[in-house]
């Protein structure tokens, strides 16, 4: 399947943005671990928009928002 | 005694006198030092019917026991008292390079009572410590202060310094030190222009000082600082300052936009991240003394109607409370009126916070043309905030500058229509640029449960609900989700103690996420040789929370003090946190009874007391 993924913010230090080929069933804490983002930052998903589950299969076509929450005061 | 001098200079401005005293190490031991010994001394000698800016209040700066030890992030130092914002205890953080200079003076801190005859600066040099006339640098802004007092006192020199507005009494004036790291939050620079202290000057003549395991320490201060320096959230920091993932913090909800009336504003995001800055306007990177982050940013506009010389930039905080707080996605604005306020002397956050509420209430009709003097207080016209607002709330000239300078809580009594419904505080303290909605929701506990009000470093919560550190050693373990109420209240039972030694250490929530629990034991060991285990530093930072809330408790405070304002707790209309409840009652319940906390009250119980040895306090209320 194609999946196009947005890296938000920190996340374009580890990423660029990109149309890539997954096999199906891929979740988005898989396409994270594929990407080789640094596994100590916690990770949200906003795929088409609204926030999924880490653990919820993305689909054909699917754009994917790659977000972490640390954040500096 | 080790790593602390334990000496305190006691000025009282009204007698020009000058006394040195040294406290008990059983102080230190149980208060650590920071915010924590700033309370005990606070607690014991302070005059609690005197009102934040009459001569009898006390003004504490006091040290943490390992400033000037050259270790990452460890030369904070804290200023205390009542404050003038709130009207109970307040404490702010400041880095910069006044620490470690008060140490190798001598010192651990210092409290001020009286009031000068004329303005005055209070001159340490070496261990000696006079009252200078000041007179030449009243009204005039912290830079030029700055520059005109190292020409005076030597390159060397460090100094904290007030602006126009705290001489006038801006409830929520700050303390500058070199004219870039500010004690912002509570309003202290009031409380120093009440005294008529214009500056604190600090030169040492030696910098020799005393540790329990000097071996020890720098074995430990070698590892931990190359570790501080090499973390990734660190080299993020220091790429792009504190507002490096702000564009991050949009997406999530953590931002809050137009008074906290939305969570999400694309746009915004790009033009105000870290990165934006970094590519516009950074000129240069700085550190606080010995930290090998460097988070603070040097900028530069160059043109246009934001236009500002190289000097000090904004971090995110100020980025927010300028931009998309105030609907403003203008980068240069919000360094310009970062910059203002630096030179002024007011805290940014406030500030902001209280603009925001003006917005709202202009755009409601709540605030009138006829009590702004005619002029617009739109969203997001920064040429208006920048030129006309701030100068005014500043010199507290006139209808709005003296409404502003009061703070959004006392503003919105004065203008009533019900315009204290969209505040944002908890206490009376407006809430930083986390909105615990999107953020997390345990911050929106702490918020509440912060003895000065609302804050977001008083305890490390929000990096407890970004993963960003586990303590499994004190049973911090938990995956936190952050928009969930679950385990919020058992890690706010660990955050609020290990926030209470950070900033009675005086150590920087950036630079201490890397050290672990027994790390932390073994520097309070090393240093100040308490022979310390982790059960007994975790006791010392809940002996420190106990003792701030016994504080405002005998300004009245109680459990019902302990919320948010109803924007900051009702549901967020857009973004990721849209719609979502925050079970705040069900934390706040759950903590107290963690706490060993009065429900009513709002205060440790007998027992508490008991088990954390303040029989002592108990017996002096």
């Amino acid at each position: 399947m194609q999946i196009r993924v947005i890296p938000i913010g920190l996340i374009r230090r580890f990423v660029s943005e990109a149309e890539i080929t997954l096999p199906d069933g891929v979740t988005p804490r898989q396409l994270i671990g594929l990407l080789r983002i640094p596994g100590e930052l916690k990770m949200v998903a906003i795929v088409n928009g609204k926030s999924r589950d880490l653990d919820q299969s993305l689909e054909d076509r699917d754009e994917v928002k790659l977000v972490t929450v640390i954040t500096g005061g | 005694m080790y790593g602390n001098t334990g000496k305190i200079v006691f000025v009282d401005l009204s007698r020009s006198s000058v006394a040195v005293e040294s406290l008990p190490e059983e102080y230190y031991r149980k208060y650590i030092g920071g915010s924590g010994l700033a309370a005990r001394v606070f607690w014991e000698r302070g005059d609690f019917s005197a009102d934040p800016l009459a001569p009898e209040a006390m003004l504490l700066f006091m040290c943490g026991p390992f400033a000037g030890l050259k270790m990452s992030g460890a030369s904070r130092s804290c200023v205390a008292g009542r404050s003038p914002l709130t009207g109970h205890w307040g404490d702010s953080s400041c880095g910069g390079h006044f620490a470690p200079e008060l140490r190798y003076c001598g010192y651990d801190g210092i409290a001020i009572t009286g009031r000068a005859e004329r303005p005055s600066l209070l001159l340490l040099e070496g261990e000696k410590v006079v009252v200078v006339d000041a007179v030449e640098y009243w009204r005039q802004g912290i830079e030029d202060v700055n520059k005109a007092l190292k020409q005076r006192f030597g390159r060397g020199c460090r100094s904290l310094i007030i602006g126009p507005a705290g001489e006038n009494l801006v409830r929520f004036a700050n303390i500058l030190n070199e004219g870039h790291h500010a004690y912002g939050r509570a309003g202290f620079g009031a409380v120093m222009g009440s005294k008529n202290l214009k500056a604190i000057v600090a030169r040492a003549r030696s910098r020799e000082m005393l540790l329990a395991d000097p071996e020890g320490f720098a074995d430990l201060r070698k590892e931990l600082n190359a570790r501080i320096k090499d973390a990734l959230a660190s080299q993020v920091i220091r790429e792009h300052g504190t507002a490096a993932n702000l564009e991050g913090g949009v997406y999530t909800g953590d931002v809050p936009i137009r008074n906290f009336t939305s969570n999400f504003w694309e746009e915004m995001a790009e033009a105000l991240t870290g990165s934006a800055l970094t590519e516009k306007y950074l000129t240069n990177r700085a550190a606080c003394a010995y930290c090998q982050i460097a988070c603070k940013r040097v900028v530069e506009v160059a043109q246009g109607p934001f236009a500002i010389r190289k000097g000090p930039g904004p971090e995110y905080e100020t980025i927010v409370s300028f931009g998309s707080l105030l609907g403003s996605m203008d980068l240069a604005a919000a360094c310009k009126a970062g910059r203002i306020c630096n030179d002024l002397g007011m805290d940014t956050i406030s500030c902001g916070s209280t603009l925001a509420w003006a917005m709202e209430a202009f755009e409601k009709g709540d605030l009138t043309l006829d009590d702004t003097e005619g002029i617009p207080i739109v969203w997001g016209d920064m040429g208006t905030v920048v030129d006309v607002v701030l100068p005014r709330i500043a010199a507290v000239q006139g209808k709005l500058g003296e409404l502003l300078a009061a703070g959004s809580v006392s503003s919105a009594k004065r203008v009533g229509k019900g315009s204290i419904s969209y505040t944002t505080h908890s206490k009376g303290l407006e809430a930083p640029m986390h909105d615990p909605r999107g953020g997390g929701h345990g911050m929106a506990l702490t918020y509440a449960m912060s003895p000065r009000g609302a804050c977001h470093v008083a305890d490390p919560m929000l990096y407890f609900e970004m993963g960003a550190c586990y303590y499994p050693e004190i049973g911090f373990e938990f995956e936190l989700v952050p928009k969930s109420y679950e385990h919020k209240a058992e890690s706010a039972a660990i955050s609020v103690p290990l926030g209470a030694i950070e900033n009675s250490a005086c150590f920087c929530q950036f630079a201490d996420r890397e050290i672990s629990i027994p790390e932390w034991v073994e520097l309070f060991n090393t240093v100040a040789g308490y022979g310390w285990d982790s059960d007994e530093m975790m006791r010392a930072g809940r002996r420190v929370f106990y003792l701030k809330r016994l504080i405002n408790h005998r300004y009245g405070l109680t459990a019902e003090d302990d919320t948010l304002t109803p924007r900051l707790l009702e549901p967020a209309r857009d973004g990721e946190p849209q719609g979502i409840t925050i079970e705040f009652d069900k934390m706040k319940e759950r903590f107290y009874e963690l706490m060993g906390m009065d429900p009513v009250a709002g205060i440790p119980s007998t027992e508490t007391l008991s088990a954390h040895d303040m029989a002592a306090e108990v017996a002096e209320m």
